[in-house]
């Protein structure tokens, strides 16, 4: 019980260590720069006004709601790209802490996440506009905090297990945005992948097909959360956030001294 | 009360291959076979024991292995053999006004450096006061850091570091080299007031420093490391006269 306890207040200080980290972070990413927050919302969008521009006009797609669909799907990816992308090298941007302070290491992980909550929070109050836009009923965006959160759970994970490889390859980076870049394409982001396709039977191993393709289910189309679908994803986010934090926790006590 | 206990610890750093070398270059080094591999003793075979209230100096020239030393018993690097047993809350002092942001205010840096520190929120708010009472800096509460000069950036960083530890009441306290100039006569004079409540304060006190008029004033005893190795520990005016001789 005072195992528990202990270990609970732990989490709760790591936690709040994060969450002052990240609107450090937060902050800084804005200061001096004239648009502020409304940067992150200028980038994904005009990826988002470009690529209904391609799908609208080349690919002619019958696609339902097309818009939000492409929205979602960009903003979901931006947002996992953004986390783990920063995640590569989280450790050696805090080298300066990990090697001079008895500190938790992986506060800098979670903190990193955190800032970019920040930003997607702005995104999704954009796509609410959208969806009133589009006449869907904003009701069913109340299930998002709870896909969220298993969504979070899964980038946790990636982050915790690219921080940790990130400290060995210092070029884990420009390897991470490569394989980025082929999972833009690999996941249903601005096309929708045709079933019983060999694709389709691929896409099942893809985790961020299914995180996006629930969402869009759920948001944009309103049928009700499928329990088999959620519970599938709910079991990959905790599968992979501890396994991500195992591998972190095993090798954290080397950082010092590999940094 | 035993707070600190060093069995045969030592610390050997492998130094295999470069840092800065790419992925591929290490692949390829790999699937060469020819790794080089270099290891450097950083400390080696430290055995001792700290009891509560008892002030500890080290001694020692650049590179004799006092900060990996404290670095060890602080939890920050792992021992490569032997054992260290710490009981208590452990605080490791090496620099002031770490992770201190030159883009925020004074108040943001303070709440940030509690935080870094261990503190939770409502602990700094307790102290934020007492904080900038003591750096003197009242005025300058929501300016941004960059806007100081060297001697406030000095005292906001020491005043924070001064009264997180302070609230933290560490059984342990490890200090690698924090003396020196911080600041006007003045505040040097508060300053060096303020270490003193915190090194007497009943804490089992690690103190590293070349500063040996300090070691002397407040050490009960000093270990002399020597290319990682003890190599002289006991009474401070002894063995700090022997070092220089030496």
């Amino acid at each position: 019980m005072e195992q528990i306890k202990i270990l609970l207040k732990n989490i709760q200080k790591t936690l709040s260590l994060s969450f002052s980290l990240a609107v450090a972070q937060f902050k800084l990413r804005n200061e001096g720069s004239y648009l502020g927050i409304f940067w992150y919302l200028l980038e994904p969008l005009s990826f988002f006004i470009i690529l209904l521009f391609l799908g609208g006009v080349i690919s002619n797609n019958s696609i339902d709601k097309y818009p939000l669909y492409l929205f979602l799907g960009l903003i979901m990816y931006n947002f996992f790209l953004a986390v783990t992308n920063s995640a590569t090298s989280v450790m050696s941007s805090n080298s300066g802490f990990i090697k001079s302070i008895k500190i938790k290491p992986e506060a800098f992980v979670l903190a990193n996440a955190f800032q970019f909550v920040f930003s997607h929070i702005f995104e999704i109050i954009i796509f609410a506009v959208f969806m009133v836009f589009y006449g869907v009923n904003l009701a069913f965006l109340l299930f998002y905090p709870v896909i969220f959160f298993f969504f979070f759970l899964f980038i946790l994970g990636v982050s915790f297990t690219l921080a940790t490889l990130g400290v060995y390859l210092i070029d884990l980076n420009n390897i991470w945005q490569v394989i980025g870049r082929f999972l833009f394409f690999a996941t249903p982001i601005f096309y929708l992948i045709p079933k019983n396709t060999w694709f389709f039977s691929l896409s099942v191993f893809n985790p961020l097909y299914h995180y996006t393709s629930i969402s869009r289910d759920i948001i944009i189309y309103d049928t009700l959360p499928v329990f088999r679908g959620m519970f599938l994803v709910s079991i990959i986010s905790i599968i992979i956030f501890f396994a991500g934090l195992y591998i972190f926790e095993k090798n954290k006590s080397k950082f010092a001294e590999k940094l | 009360m035993i707070r600190v206990e060093l069995k045969n610890a030592s610390k050997i750093f492998s130094i295999d291959f470069r840092r800065d070398k790419g992925s591929l270059a290490r692949l390829l080094k790999v699937l060469s076979g020819k790794t080089e591999k270099q290891e450097r003793v950083a400390v080696k075979d430290i055995s001792f024991t700290a009891r509560s209230g008892e002030i500890i100096g080290l001694v020692g020239r650049n590179g004799a292995g006092k900060s990996t030393l404290l670095k060890l018993i602080a939890g920050i690097y792992e021992t490569s053999n032997g054992t260290i047993k710490t009981d208590g809350e452990l605080v490791y002092l090496t620099s002031l006004g770490l992770g201190l942001m030159p883009k925020l205010t004074m108040r943001e840096n303070i709440f940030l450096s509690g935080s870094i520190l261990g503190l939770e929120q409502k602990e700094v708010r307790q102290r934020f006061s007492q904080i900038v009472d003591f750096s003197g800096l009242h005025d300058f509460v929501d300016l941004k850091v960059y806007q100081f000069s060297s001697g406030m950036v000095t005292r906001l960083s020491f005043s924070t570091t001064f009264f997180c530890i302070k609230h933290k009441n560490p059984d342990i306290l490890l200090i690698d080299e924090v003396f020196g100039t911080v600041g006007d006569f003045d505040f040097e004079r508060k300053a060096s007031e303020k270490m003193e409540e915190l090194i007497k304060g009943g804490a089992t006190v690690v103190l590293a420093s070349h500063d040996l008029d300090t070691i002397k004033k407040y050490c009960n005893r000093v270990i002399w490391l020597n290319e990682g190795e003890i190599f002289g520990a006991g009474n401070p005016q002894e063995i700090i006269s022997k070092y220089l001789s030496m």
